[in-house]
């Protein structure tokens, strides 16, 4: 430090606890994403019955649509009730991430954060966790409502709570891709527009694999909804083995990929 | 000078849409401990120039050394460092007002019964404590500007940069701002960059000064130095009232360096070791009972803002 007497006499306390020049400290970051994601909590907590009615609304509406045209007994009714857990999740994650961060890169709100020593995986994670957290109670009011209108003999085992934040996670990775690549609000919404079809009814999400059409059945294997609902009906069926395994690894490397592209991404300075 | 804090060099800005220079090749140091003022017109690039000290535009060439450290290659070192106050923290809108400080003390890494402490201070100081649990998006714009004060000011950080502070501020809470930032900087040494309109109120606090059009930098150095450069005249300043008994024209008119601002306000500029005498010639020439106003006044910061670029006298005159 090069500061003067006078100065460091008043802030030299302080500034021994600054974790060096170079790296934020581990037990920094954990703190940063713990209080961060507080924030983010408190800072919906005018707004949050809008969260679950965005997220909710259309999944519940579907499942209740495909119950009175296709009856409780139809051969798909598994499929019918994850698809419509995974809606949820597209809609209550990856959509309101993309078009939050769209708008906070449109408004210059990422400023905020920018001018505070907190890193961007950290405010990233934290946003990514507050869309999961809130796409929570619309995931498990389509599940017990779909498994009470089609009858569905589906185990609700803990591990769905693992698979609920996984997708969640996966989803809001990919959504918060979407908000900080698009240049503004408006064109971050066009996008999930475009990719929100793509995600639910081009993979074996509502319909299995083998009723998809030919080219269908080999792009879907890109798609992180192919697995998502593949972990979800897994779980549902109380069947936890190898393949239910594999679908969970190929969920979290969807997250990984997703937060490492958008910390990479994002840069706080304008160029 | 002091060890400088911050060490600009050839500092240029040039936007990629529209190909605007915003910065061109500036230079300066400042020191700590210093008062620092940024005046120019709109547009002139003085927000430019502070974004880029905060690390939130990359510049297009030359070099920022914050303590020593080149903070273009490591912009994350700086909120350690620097406070930046640009705009109200409106992202936060459903926070309570004491949150907004509060969590902006915890990121900056304060222990939390310290945060709550310090919370609690800036909320009488800054005269916010009776809506601190009011919500962000229920509070005024000059409430907000305050809020944004407070959340910059808590942390105690020793290098503060403030943008257009008093804008949108009644002139009692200007007042309260100008007197906070005086006593910060002389209790803890703050180093304080300001960018204002408010040249005026500014002239109080200030140290030095710079002043940037176009880009550019058109005049550096203490508001006495550029006050010489400009005008080293003392300025009678006379408010006739509406119905009087003669022509102010002929009383003005053997002063030869005059002004008619309109019919009932003129300028009379003289030097200054002329004062005394003018002084009473004006003064036994007129009855006090046609007087509106009477003022005799140096160089203000403000005569050396408007009359330093073109562009700005236009503006204001």
């Amino acid at each position: 430090m090069n500061f003067n007497e006078k100065f460091l006499e008043v802030q030299e306390p302080f500034f021994k606890k600054i974790p060096g020049r170079r790296r934020q400290t581990f037990t920094k970051h954990v703190r940063d994403i713990l209080y961060l994601t507080w924030t983010q909590m408190l800072n919906v907590r005018t707004g949050w019955v809008w969260y679950f009615f965005l997220s909710s609304f259309i999944p519940l509406l579907t499942l209740f649509f495909m119950f009175l045209v296709l009856g409780y007994q139809i051969q798909w009714a598994i499929y019918v009730v994850t698809g419509n857990v995974v809606f949820a999740v597209v809609l209550g994650s990856l959509n309101t991430l993309a078009e939050q961060m769209g708008w906070m890169k449109q408004n210059r709100f990422f400023e905020h954060f920018a001018a505070l020593p907190i890193s961007k995986i950290s405010l990233l994670i934290a946003l990514v966790t507050r869309c999961t957290l809130f796409s929570f109670p619309a995931m498990l009011a389509v599940l017990v409502i779909g498994k009470l209108l089609f009858k569905l003999p589906i185990v609700l085992h803990p591990v769905l709570i693992l698979v609920f934040t996984l997708s969640g996670f996966a989803l809001s990775g990919i959504g918060a891709v979407i908000g900080i690549t698009s240049t503004n609000s408006n064109r971050a919404n066009i996008a999930t527009r475009v990719v929100f079809p793509i995600l639910v009814f081009t993979a074996p999400v509502l319909i299995p694999l083998e009723n998809l059409p030919v080219v269908l059945r080999y792009t879907s294997v890109v798609l992180p909804t192919t697995y998502i609902a593949n972990a979800f009906r897994a779980a549902l069926s109380g069947d936890l083995g190898g393949p239910f395994l594999l679908n969970m690894g190929i969920i979290a490397l969807y997250t990984l990929a997703s937060l490492y592209f958008v910390a990479r991404k994002v840069d706080w300075r304008v160029d | 000078m002091k060890n400088p804090v911050y060490q600009i060099e050839n500092l240029t800005k040039i936007y990629k849409t529209g190909s605007l220079t915003a910065n061109d090749h500036i230079s300066l140091e400042i020191p700590q401990g210093e008062v620092f003022g940024i005046f120019g017109p709109n547009g002139a690039g003085k927000t430019t120039l502070v974004r880029q000290m905060v690390g939130l535009i990359k510049p297009t060439s030359g070099s920022i050394h914050l303590d020593g450290v080149d903070v273009i290659r490591n912009p994350q070192i700086i909120p350690y460092y620097v406070a930046y106050f640009a705009q109200a923290p409106w992202i936060l809108w459903s926070l309570k007002v004491w949150e907004v400080i509060y969590f902006t003390g915890i990121f900056r890494g304060m222990p939390k019964t310290e945060a709550k402490d310090q919370t609690e201070k800036l909320l009488n100081d800054l005269g916010l404590a009776h809506i601190r649990d009011r919500l962000m998006e229920r509070i005024s714009g000059g409430e907000s500007k305050l809020l944004g004060i407070a959340a910059a000011l808590i942390g105690n950080r020793p290098i503060l940069i403030l943008d257009e502070p008093t804008n949108e501020l009644d002139p009692i809470n200007r007042i309260k701002i100008w007197n906070l930032l005086a006593r910060l900087r002389q209790e803890n040494g703050t180093t304080i960059i300001l960018v204002t309109h408010n040249v005026l109120e500014a002239e109080q606090v200030v140290d030095r000064v710079m002043i940037i059009d176009k880009g550019k930098i058109i005049a550096l150095g203490t508001p006495g130095e550029l006050k010489a450069k400009v005008d080293d005249r003392v300025r009678i300043e006379i408010k006739f009232k509406p119905r009087r008994p003669f022509d102010p024209l002929e009383l003005i008119k053997p002063f030869k360096d005059y002004k008619k601002i309109n019919p009932d306000k003129w300028q009379i500029f003289i030097p200054k070791s002329q004062v005394s005498s003018v002084y009473n010639q004006v003064m036994s020439n007129i009855n006090l009972d046609d007087l509106d106003d009477f003022r005799l006044m140096t160089t203000s910061l403000e005569d050396v803002y408007i009359r330093m670029g073109g562009i700005i006298a236009d503006e204001f005159q």
